[in-house]
C-alpha cells in the first residue's frame, strides 16, 4: 500500500507515520503530524502470526496510529480477563501478595494489592510515577514491611531466607564508594551462595573495568554497570530491577537489556520496574500495570497485544491517560 | 553470617583507623623528640626548639582528645551510613537478621574503642616515659594492680563493659530513631546529644541512690577500707542495670529496622 513503509530492521510493512515498528519495536522517527488514522480497519482479534518469529510479533494493523482512539482499552470488555492476577499454565508460584497495603501516614502507596507472580518470566512492572512500583519492589526485597496484608516469596515470609533468593538492583548507587571492585566481588561471594564470581569477573573484564578500581573513581555509568553485573551474576529465583534503564544513554540501555536477558536463569523471574515502555517492550513476556497502588492489569505480553491489537506502550497510555 | 559481618566491619575499621593511629604515633614521636632536643637546647641560648616542642605538645593533646571522641563518633556515623543511608540498600538486603547486624556493629565498635583507648593510654605512658616519668607511672599502676582483688575487679570490669555497650547502643538507637522520623542532620545531632544526656542523668541518679558516692571517687580509700563485698554487690547491680538498658535499646533498634526502616 502507498501509505506503508518497510521496517529497516525486520522488513515488515508498517504504516508510514508510525513512530516505531509494530513488529520489532525499534524507533523509526518523530511523532506523526496528523492525528487522523490512515486506512483504519475495524478492530478484529487476529491470531498470533508465528512467522513473525519473535516473542513480540503481533498482527499487522492497517495504518493505525492515533491518540484519538475509537476503541480504548479501558472500555474494552476483554480487559476484565486481565484484571485478576493468576498464574499461567506450567508456572510455579513465586510471589503472592494478599490484600497487601502500605501507607505512609495518611497516604496509601499500595492498597489491597492482590498479586500472583510465577516463575520463568521477564515481567514489566509498569505504572506512572507514584503508582507504587518502588514500594512493591522494596517490600519484596525486605526493605519495607507492609502495613497490612501478607506477602510470601516461594511460600516463605520475607526475611533472611527470601533475601537469599532475591537479587535486587535499586534505582541508585548503593555500593560503598570506598570499596574496590575486587572487595565488592569478595563481599558478594561471601554473603550470597548463588553468586557466580567467574561470570561477574568475565563481564567486568569485557567492560574493561579493573578489579582494583575504587568505586568512587568510576564514572556513574560504570558504577551502574558494576551494580548490574553483580546483581545479574547471582543465580537467584527472583530478580528485582528498579528503573534499570532510567537516566542512561541508548547504548547503555541496550547493554543493560542484553545483560538482563543473557545472564538471568531461565527458570527464575525478572521483574523490571519502569515507565520507559518502548525500550523495554521487546524483552517482556508478562506485564503488570499498577495504578494508585492497585492492580490494573496483569497478563502475557503477546496475549495483550493480540487481544487489543495495540502495543504495550499504547495500552499503557490508554490505561493511565487520566494520571 | 555473623563472622562474615565482623570480618567486613573490622576490615573497614582497620582501613580507616590505621591512618589516624599513624598520625597519633607521628605526633607522639615528634613531641618526645622535641622534648629531648629542648632539654639539650636549655644550656644554649634561644628557644626555637622549646617553641616547637610546645606547639607539638599542644597538637598532640588536641589530637588525643579528638581521637577519644572521634572513635565513638566514627562508629556511630558508620552505623548510620551502613544501615540507614544509601549503603543500607546493600546491607539490609543481605540474608542476615537485623540482630546479627547490630551485634556485629556493637562488637566491632566496642573493639575499636578499646583499641583506640589502649593506643592512647600506651601513647601517654610512652610520652611520660619520654619525659622521664615512666617509672613513676609504672610503679603507680603496679601498686594499683597489686591491690586488686578479683572480687572487686571482676564486677567493676563487668559494670564498665556493660555500661559502655549501653552507651554505644544508646547512640545507635538515637540514630535509628532519627532515621525513622526522617529528620535533618540537626535533629539527628539533637537526638544524639539528648540520648547521651539522658543516659548520664539516669546513671547519676542511680549512683546517688547508692547513698555513698564517695566510694566511686576515691580509689585508694576504697581499697584501704577493704570494702570489696559492698563495692562488688553494687557493681553487680550496676551491671544488671546496664544490661537491662542495653537489651531494651537493642530491642528498640531491631524493631525499627524490621518495621520502620526508612531508607533515604
Amino acid at each position: 500500500m502507498e501509505n506503508e513503509i518497510k521496517c529497516p530492521s525486520c522488513g515488515q510493512l508498517i504504516p508510514s507515520k508510525s513512530v516505531f515498528c509494530l513488529y520489532c519495536g525499534i524507533s523509526l522517527g518523530s511523532a506523526p503530524t496528523s492525528s487522523q488514522p490512515i486506512d483504519v480497519q475495524p478492530q478484529q482479534q487476529q491470531e498470533y502470526n508465528p512467522q513473525v518469529g519473535t516473542s513480540y510479533g503481533y498482527p499487522q494493523q492497517q495504518g493505525y496510529y492515533s491518540y484519538a482512539n475509537p476503541n480504548p482499552v479501558t472500555s474494552d470488555p476483554r480487559l476484565k480477563e486481565f484484571q485478576t492476577s493468576r498464574l499461567r499454565p506450567g508456572q510455579s508460584e513465586l510471589v503472592r501478595c494478599s490484600a497487601m497495603s502500605k501507607c505512609y501516614g495518611n497516604m496509601y502507596a499500595l492498597s489491597g494489592l492482590e498479586l500472583l507472580i510465577g516463575s520463568g518470566k521477564v515481567i514489566g512492572l509498569l505504572g506512572p510515577n507514584g503508582s507504587g512500583k518502588t514500594t512493591l519492589i522494596k517490600i519484596l526485597c525486605g526493605l519495607l514491611t507492609p502495613t497490612s496484608g501478607s506477602v510470601t516469596i516461594a511460600g516463605m515470609n520475607v526475611g533472611p531466607a527470601t533475601k537469599a533468593l532475591v537479587s535486587y538492583l535499586p534505582d541508585r548507587t548503593y555500593i560503598p564508594e570506598w570499596m574496590t571492585v575486587r572487595e565488592i566481588l569478595d563481599y558478594f561471594s561471601d554473603f550470597y551462595r548463588d553468586f557466580r564470581r567467574p561470570l561477574a569477573e568475565a563481564m567486568l573484564n569485557n567492560m574493561h573495568i579493573g578489579q582494583d578500581s575504587v568505586m568512587k573513581k568510576l564514572s556513574k555509568g560504570n558504577q551502574e554497570k558494576v551494580q548490574l553485573v553483580l546483581v545479574m551474576s547471582r543465580d537467584a529465583m527472583l530478580y528485582l530491577l528498579d528503573e534499570p534503564i532510567a537516566g542512561v544513554d541508548p547504548v547503555a540501555r541496550d547493554f543493560i537489556l542484553e545483560t538482563i536477558i543473557r545472564m538471568h536463569n531461565p527458570s527464575s523471574s525478572v521483574i523490571i520496574s519502569t515507565h520507559l515502555i518502548t525500550d523495554i517492550e521487546p524483552v517482556l513476556n508478562e506485564v503488570i500495570m499498577i495504578k494508585y497502588g492497585t492492580l490494573v492489569l496483569q497478563g502475557d505480553a503477546d496475549q495483550l497485544r493480540n487481544t487489543f491489537g495495540k502495543s504495550l506502550n499504547d495500552i499503557f497510555k490508554e490505561v493511565f491517560a487520566e494520571c | 553470617m555473623l563472622g562474615k559481618l565482623l570480618k567486613y566491619e573490622f576490615k573497614y575499621l582497620v582501613k580507616e583507623f590505621t591512618r589516624y593511629y599513624a598520625v597519633y604515633g607521628a605526633l607522639l614521636v615528634a613531641v618526645i623528640l622535641m622534648f629531648q632536643l629542648a632539654m639539650l637546647e636549655k644550656s644554649s641560648s634561644g628557644g626555637f626548639i622549646t617553641i616547637l616542642f610546645t606547639a607539638c605538645l599542644v597538637a598532640y593533646v588536641i589530637y588525643t582528645i579528638l581521637l577519644v571522641f572521634l572513635t565513638i563518633a566514627y562508629n556511630v556515623r558508620r552505623f548510620k551510613r551502613n544501615m540507614f543511608s544509601q549503603e543500607g540498600y546493600l546491607t539490609n538486603t543481605l540474608p542476615v537478621t537485623p540482630e546479627q547486624h547490630i551485634i556485629a556493629k556493637v562488637i566491632a565498635g566496642g573493639a575499636n574503642c578499646v583499641v583506640s583507648y589502649v593506643v592512647i593510654f600506651f601513647g601517654l605512658w610512652l610520652l611520660l616515659a619520654g619525659f622521664g616519668l615512666g617509672e613513676d607511672v609504672f610503679s603507680f599502676f603496679g601498686d594499683l594492680i597489686s591491690y586488686m582483688n578479683i572480687r572487686y575487679a571482676l564486677p567493676t570490669f563487668l559494670a564498665a563493659t556493660t555500661g559502655f555497650i549501653a552507651v554505644l547502643l544508646c547512640f545507635y538507637l538515637a540514630v535509628a530513631i532519627s532515621s525513622m522520623i526522617g529528620g535533618s542532620k540537626g535533629k539527628a545531632i539533637l537526638l544524639l546529644v539528648g540520648a547521651y544526656i539522658a543516659y548520664m542523668v539516669i546513671s547519676s541518679m542511680i549512683s546517688a541512690s547508692f547513698k555513698e558516692p564517695k566510694y566511686y571517687s576515691d580509689v585508694y580509700s576504697l581499697l584501704a577500707k577493704n570494702v570489696y563485698r559492698t563495692v562488688a554487690t553494687r557493681m553487680y547491680i550496676l551491671t544488671l542495670l546496664h544490661s537491662a538498658i542495653a537489651v531494651a535499646e537493642f530491642c528498640g533498634i531491631v524493631h525499627i529496622i524490621k518495621n520502620k526502616l526508612n531508607l533515604q
